[in-house]
């Protein structure tokens, strides 16, 4: 929809113009007709006056001797005056010497009381003049005259003046519109700044300034805001580069910091995984001088699980993280290491390792290794007796809900029915239940007539639990 | 002639062509519509040879004769009889012009001449050549002497 507030400025203050020269042109022509009519009015009454004055001296001598036809004669001048309808000529008792008409179909109505002077309606005017011979009064005269003229006069007027009213106002719109240019250019130049300055975001450009009044010193101030901006700006990319510097430099030096502390942790888990390894030599230095076979065993039981936690801080080192093992490697590592510390005869035993990429926090991943040692090390010592061939599969799946499921299982020859699986009979058993306890988890025995399988199910430990574990 | 004499006599001539120029005759006052304009002058007072001047002029659009008349009953036409006093009864009662129109302005230059029936006398008002008018004998003859004219006479006798 049209609305003179979206004009744009030069448009709007030319039409501003424009209205208020037809305004003020209306008034002026409306005043200059009033003033038109009332002064053609007056002349009409002053002409009439002289009209009346004129016909009152030359009809003098034919009232006086009474010539009708000189009375006519005389009236008969008024013919010149196209404005003036119709004359009378009195004489003294009021009878009519001469009268005249210029419409031969019209007739004069003369007023009941003749009254010397002139009067005015919206028709007609009148003058009476009374006429005096040696101050006798011997009649009077009277004239009417029509008032068209006065009202074709005015609506000439009234024509003229709106003609001039359009030129006027068409001469200061085009006129306005030129001149006006001198405000709305300054102000349309400071937009377009202000534009471009918003979309470009370019704080360096500036207003121009078109003279020294009011929109100047506005160019001005504006400019001096940019001023002001792109200082500002200037500031704050010194102190955000000067800021960023900082942090860069104290994220070096914290990358420093933390690169010793891996450097520190690595070596840490080194020498843990070498202390262990030096206990598992000993142990099996030990061994050999044990001449019971059953102390012997119970050494290499505990050889092995020494050998499983040493291999979980030799992950630890060996990996970039420092905190979490991932299983996936580890558990072959182990299954490696466990068949080269048990597996001394000839017969064919299959592994079958499927673990998932899963990362494993110390705390939880050092329990879950002895597990894997225990299973693995039973299966291998009891499951396949005198040269059997078999498989033993180690499993490892995360569950919904943040579980981890390990299965170990072989097919060997189960187990008798003599061996319980209290938590107190065997030491590995005790070393189950108590592991799997560490870990929140439950152990269940799904098959040991067939072969075994063990199904542990424990949930997976973030860092914040496993520190609390026990 | 005195000199004297015929300036009066140019003026009076003047005055009468002038004055018969603002008086109107009706229509059956003239024979035809060609009909001249006659002056007629009666003797004695003829105004010398004065008239003369008039001849060939026209007034109220008919050619203006000029025309001298040694008596009464030779005057046959005249639309302005100038005659003396005396003379002026015999023309009212006698004057054969009266037969073919009563329409006659008479003009005279006595000091009585308008109060004798006569219509229109010239006269002196302190040295100044005046007229004197009887309206009366005018409208009789129903002749119309301009108001303004009458305006301008020493006298206008009106009843």
């Amino acid at each position: 929809m049209f609305s003179v507030r979206d004009l744009p400025l030069a448009r709007k203050l030319s039409l501003i113009v424009a209205l208020t020269t037809v305004i003020g042109m209306a008034i002026t022509s409306l005043a200059s007709m009033v003033y038109q009519v009332f002064t053609f009015t007056n002349f009409m009454i002053v002409e009439l006056g002289a009209v009346t004055e004129v016909l009152g001296k030359n009809g003098t001598a034919a009232l006086r001797f009474q010539a009708r036809r000189d009375a006519e004669n005389t009236l008969s001048s008024l013919r010149a005056k196209d404005h003036i309808s119709g004359a009378v000529l009195l004489n003294a008792d009021g009878s009519i010497l001469a009268s005249y008409v210029r419409d031969d179909n019209k007739s004069i109505a003369l007023p009941a009381v003749i009254k010397e002077g002139w009067e005015i309606d919206y028709q007609i005017l009148t003058w009476t003049r009374h006429i005096h011979q040696d101050d006798d009064f011997i009649g009077t005269i009277y004239v009417e005259s029509e008032l068209d003229e006065l009202y074709v006069q005015a609506a000439k007027s009234a024509v003229a003046m709106l003609f001039i009213t359009l030129a006027a106002a068409a001469l200061a719109f085009l006129l306005g519109f030129m001149f006006l240019r001198a405000v709305a250019d300054p102000i349309n130049n400071l937009i377009a700044t202000a534009n471009r300055v918003s979309k470009e975001r370019d704080y360096s450009l500036r207003a121009t300034k078109y003279a020294d009044d009011d929109l100047g010193q506005l160019s001005v101030e504006f400019n001096q805001m940019l001023n002001e901006i792109e200082l500002r700006d200037v500031e704050m990319e010194r102190r955000v580069a000067q800021r960023t510097e900082e942090l860069s430099r104290a994220n070096s030096d914290l990358s420093g910091s933390l690169q010793e502390k891996v450097v520190l942790l690595k070596e840490i888990h080194h020498r843990v995984k070498n202390n262990l390894q030096v206990i598992t030599s000993l142990l099996n230095l030990q061994a050999r001088d044990i001449v019971d076979e059953g102390a012997q065993k119970l050494f290499i039981n505990s050889q092995s699980r020494v050998q499983t936690m040493a291999l979980i801080h030799e992950r630890l080192y060996q990996s970039d993280n420092l905190s979490k093992v991932n299983f996936a490697e580890y558990i072959p590592a182990l299954v490696d290491s466990l068949f080269s510390t048990y597996k001394t005869g000839s017969q064919e035993i299959d592994l079958q390792i499927d673990v998932e990429e899963l990362m494993i926090e110390l705390d939880q991943a050092i329990p879950c290794g002895l597990i894997v040692n225990e299973l693995m090390s039973n299966a291998l010592k009891y499951a396949f007796p005198e040269e059997r061939s078999g498989t033993i599969v180690v499993q490892l799946h995360a569950l919904e809900d943040n579980m981890l499921e390990l299965n170990v299982s072989d097919n060997g020859i189960g187990l008798p029915e003599e061996v319980g699986l209290e938590a107190n009979s065997t030491l590995g058993w005790q070393l189950l239940n108590i592991l799997t306890r560490q870990m929140r988890g439950a152990l269940e025995v799904l098959e040991r007539r067939q072969g075994v399988h063990f199904r542990i199910t424990f949930p997976l430990m973030l860092e914040s639990t496993t520190k609390n574990m026990v | 002639m005195a000199e004297r004499e015929v300036g009066e006599y140019q003026a009076k001539t003047a005055l009468i062509y002038n004055f018969a120029k603002l008086v109107q005759w009706p229509d059956s006052a003239f024979i035809a519509d060609d009909s001249p304009f006659v002056f007629a002058f009666l003797a004695p007072d003829t105004l010398g040879s004065a008239p003369e001047i008039l001849r060939g002029k026209r007034i109220h659009g008919r050619v203006l004769e000029v025309r001298y008349y040694e008596d009464v009953q030779s005057i046959r036409e005249g639309n302005v009889l100038f005659c003396s006093p005396d003379s002026l009864a015999k023309v009212l009662a006698d004057a054969p012009v009266y037969r073919n129109s009563l329409h006659v302005l008479t003009i005279g230059q006595s000091g009585d001449f308008a109060e004798r029936g006569g219509m229109v006398d010239l006269t002196f008002e302190e040295d100044q050549l005046a007229f004197i008018v009887n309206l009366v004998e005018a409208r009789r003859a129903n002749l119309e002497i301009n108001a303004n004219l009458l305006d301008l006479a020493a006298k206008v006798i009106v009843d």
